[in-house]
């Protein structure tokens, strides 16, 4: 019974993790790709922030779908941080300050 | 224009609808063979795809390819609503007719 | 999660499914209604019937003419042409602190003889804004659209035999009907479902996803207004007073640099003052399908053209392209009913995978949740189409000189919708089925009374859909009331 329950509580730990992961994590994602998109791509103004968004808007459901295949809600954290960090970096590389 | 290209599709989501292996097995007596379902299938996607081409060749080809692609969608019902009737016609026992039951393949 | 990754977004879409299923069956009706917004308006105003045809450069000019009197403090004016499919003038512009939206008679420019009603607008503001204030109504919106392209994604991964089901329904077999019909209705119509789902974002995307526009703009609004609308001039008022000039010769200026493709909006920047601009949007051309490619600016006291548009950046072409994709005004009438049915497609589909929540777990334990899901399903996908057929209701039934009609027939379809809600809440499911399934039919048969003989397009338009749908409900009704009848 309490066995059943501490498993109970662990999944929904886990799924909560893995919603949060997705839902933020997926958002900061995404809109870390458009500011990286929006700097690194060499378009005019206009043009870049289009395609820049037309992309953030497509990785945020892939990212969401990603954090619910991983093994592990752990792995769910860890590729969703990962993809920040390096989006980011290729931000941070074209010029971009936070 | 929009006719000739509106039957084509019709046809060919005809075919590709008796092609499918379900159909293919309850529909017809004798059920249609794998080789036949084949033909049937490529047959099928050649006409939607010259149906495609000549909305390209049209005037005005992207309001005929979206006008076809959301034709098609209603083609996919109907078809599969025509479908079903069918099978429920087969089944129904009628004593004018023999009462054929195929094996359903699952 | 579970085992095969098939299953994990088999989860994924029943349960971003189940949590925003009801937010986007109404999205979804209002904006499948939305389609027929001008004739919807212009059915919704049965005073137009008595006017045969209608001239759009005289319909524009007595417009601006009685918007010269009676709204000339105001820093804007946005009006859209009349057309065939909607003969008068829909005006919007600022008074005070308020907007005012009226649709102006062609004949006098006046918005008295036409009776004050939301019309179509209802439906199509709703559907996006959610009758919430700005930008809340706009936010929810827009995380609900991405939310359908992921249920739409996860709901393709997880559909195993997606090619060999095809052409697949077998009806009466219960939980495997409704499957097959939630399958069937989403498979035929896939590319209208995921275009309309992401657009739909796209259209929000500068609230929702800023951030590449944030990025390379920082605050600049007149550079992005610029790069937009490169035929925008943005002219500060002067502060001197000043006349419009003669409206004639500009239109007849518009429609010949626009032409073959006529205007559907013009704007009209600080109208009393000296330095007015007049900015005009063609319509797409016949082959186009992207919104505001070709624009043109006018200085507003001489009517000199000073700059003009056409879209040829392939980025911003395309990013035009898919916003017409979603608003579809360079639909032709066959492709616009296509638009409808599939709408009502992507409706029924999201009301079948309601459904299917419930059907799957009516056997096992029915907790709260279960019977929470049960019932605010009837409330909502019988209840809204009925709440909606009363706005047409209302628009007929209220007297046309009632004052603020407009809001009492938008009160009304919320008032029907939380009473419809509540009565689900109230009685078990297959009574409360059978009740409001044939409240939605008697609301339809009544809509297709009122219309009345069907004489015009509109008329005929809104007869037709209003007699499909009672059937389609008096069907289910019959079969909820048999159902409910074995049951007691």
């Amino acid at each position: 019974m309490i066995s059943s329950f501490a498993l109970r509580k662990h999944a929904i730990l886990a799924i909560t993790a893995r919603v949060i992961a997705g839902v933020g994590g997926g958002y900061a994602s995404s809109a870390l790709l458009a500011i990286a998109a929006a700097s690194a791509l060499p378009l005019s103004r206009s043009e870049a922030a289009i395609l820049s968004t037309l992309l953030a808007l497509i990785c945020w459901p892939v990212m969401m779908i990603l954090c619910f295949s991983t093994r592990t809600a752990v792995h769910a954290w860890g590729a969703t941080v990962a993809f920040c960090l390096m989006v980011g970096a290729v931000a941070i590389l074209a010029g971009w300050r936070p | 224009m929009l006719l000739p290209i509106a039957s084509l599709a019709l046809a060919a989501v005809c075919l590709l609808a008796f092609a499918t292996p379900r159909q293919a097995t309850t529909l017809f007596t004798p059920p249609l063979l794998p080789r036949h379902q084949s033909f049937l299938r490529t047959a099928g996607f050649f006409l939607l795809a010259t149906s495609f081409l000549l909305c390209c060749l049209a005037a005005h080809a992207a309001r005929m390819l979206l006008a076809l692609t959301g034709l098609l969608g209603v083609y996919a019902v109907l078809i599969a609503l025509c479908c079903t009737a069918w099978m429920h016609w087969k089944k129904t026992p009628s004593p004018a007719r023999k009462i054929t039951r195929t094996d359903h393949k699952r | 999660m579970k085992p095969t990754f098939r299953a994990c977004m088999a989860w994924l879409h029943t349960w971003s499914g189940l949590t925003m299923g009801w937010l986007l069956l109404a999205m979804t009706l209002a904006g499948t209604l939305s389609v027929f917004r001008p004739e919807i308006n212009t059915w919704m105003r049965p005073e137009l019937r008595t006017q045969s045809t209608v001239n759009p450069d005289m319909a524009t000019q007595t417009a601006i003419q009685w918007l010269s009197v009676h709204a000339a403090k105001s820093p804007t004016w946005y009006l859209e042409a009349a057309n065939a499919r909607a003969p008068y003038v829909q005006a919007l512009w600022l008074e005070g602190d308020a907007y005012q939206d009226h649709a102006l008679d062609p004949q006098t420019g006046s918005p008295s003889p036409l009776r004050d009603t939301r019309g179509g607008d209802f439906f199509y503001r709703f559907h996006f804004e959610l009758q919430l204030p700005y930008p809340w109504g706009r936010l929810i919106a827009a995380v609900a659209a991405m939310a359908l392209v992921l249920i739409l994604l996860t709901g393709i991964i997880a559909h195993k035999r997606i090619f060999l089901d095809f052409f697949t329904f077998r009806p009466n077999k219960g939980q495997r009907s409704w499957l097959d019909a939630h399958n069937l209705l989403g498979v035929a119509a896939l590319p209208f479902h995921l275009m309309i789902a992401f657009t739909g974002a796209l259209t929000l995307a500068n609230m929702l996803m800023p951030w590449g526009l944030t990025t390379l703009y920082h605050q600049d609004f007149s550079a992005l207004e610029h790069d937009f609308n490169p035929a925008g001039i943005e002219r500060p008022a002067s502060g001197k007073a000043g006349t419009l000039a003669p409206i004639g010769p500009v239109l007849a200026d518009i429609n010949h640099r626009f032409a073959p493709n006529r205007l559907i909006r013009l704007t009209i920047s600080n109208p009393s003052d000296a330095a007015s601009v007049i900015q005009a949007i063609a319509a797409p051309s016949a082959s186009g399908v992207g919104v505001e490619t070709h624009t043109l600016s006018y200085d507003g006291t001489t009517g000199t053209l000073l700059a003009e548009h056409k879209e040829a950046r392939p980025i911003m072409g395309f990013y035009r392209f898919l916003y017409g994709l979603h608003v579809a005004h360079f639909a032709p009438v066959f492709t616009r009913w296509l638009y409808f049915l599939s709408g009502l497609g992507l409706a029924g589909v999201i009301a079948t995978g309601l459904h299917l929540w419930t059907r799957k777990r009516c056997q096992r334990h029915r907790g709260f949740g279960f019977r929470l899901v049960e019932r605010v399903n009837v409330g909502m996908i019988a209840g809204i189409p009925t709440a909606f057929a009363c706005f047409f209701l209302a628009n007929r039934l209220l007297p046309p000189s009632l004052a603020t009609r407009a809001q009492i027939e938008v009160q009304i379809v919320f008032c029907v919708w939380a009473i419809l809600l509540l009565y689900a809440a109230l009685r078990p499911a297959t009574v409360a089925w059978r009740d409001l399934l044939g409240t939605a039919a008697l609301a339809c048969l009544g809509v297709a009374l009122l219309n009345g003989l069907p004489v015009t397009p509109f008329q005929i338009g809104v007869g037709v859909t209003a007699l499909s749908l009672t059937c389609l409900f008096s069907y289910a009704t019959w079969r909820m009331a048999c159902a409910a009848k074995e049951k007691s």
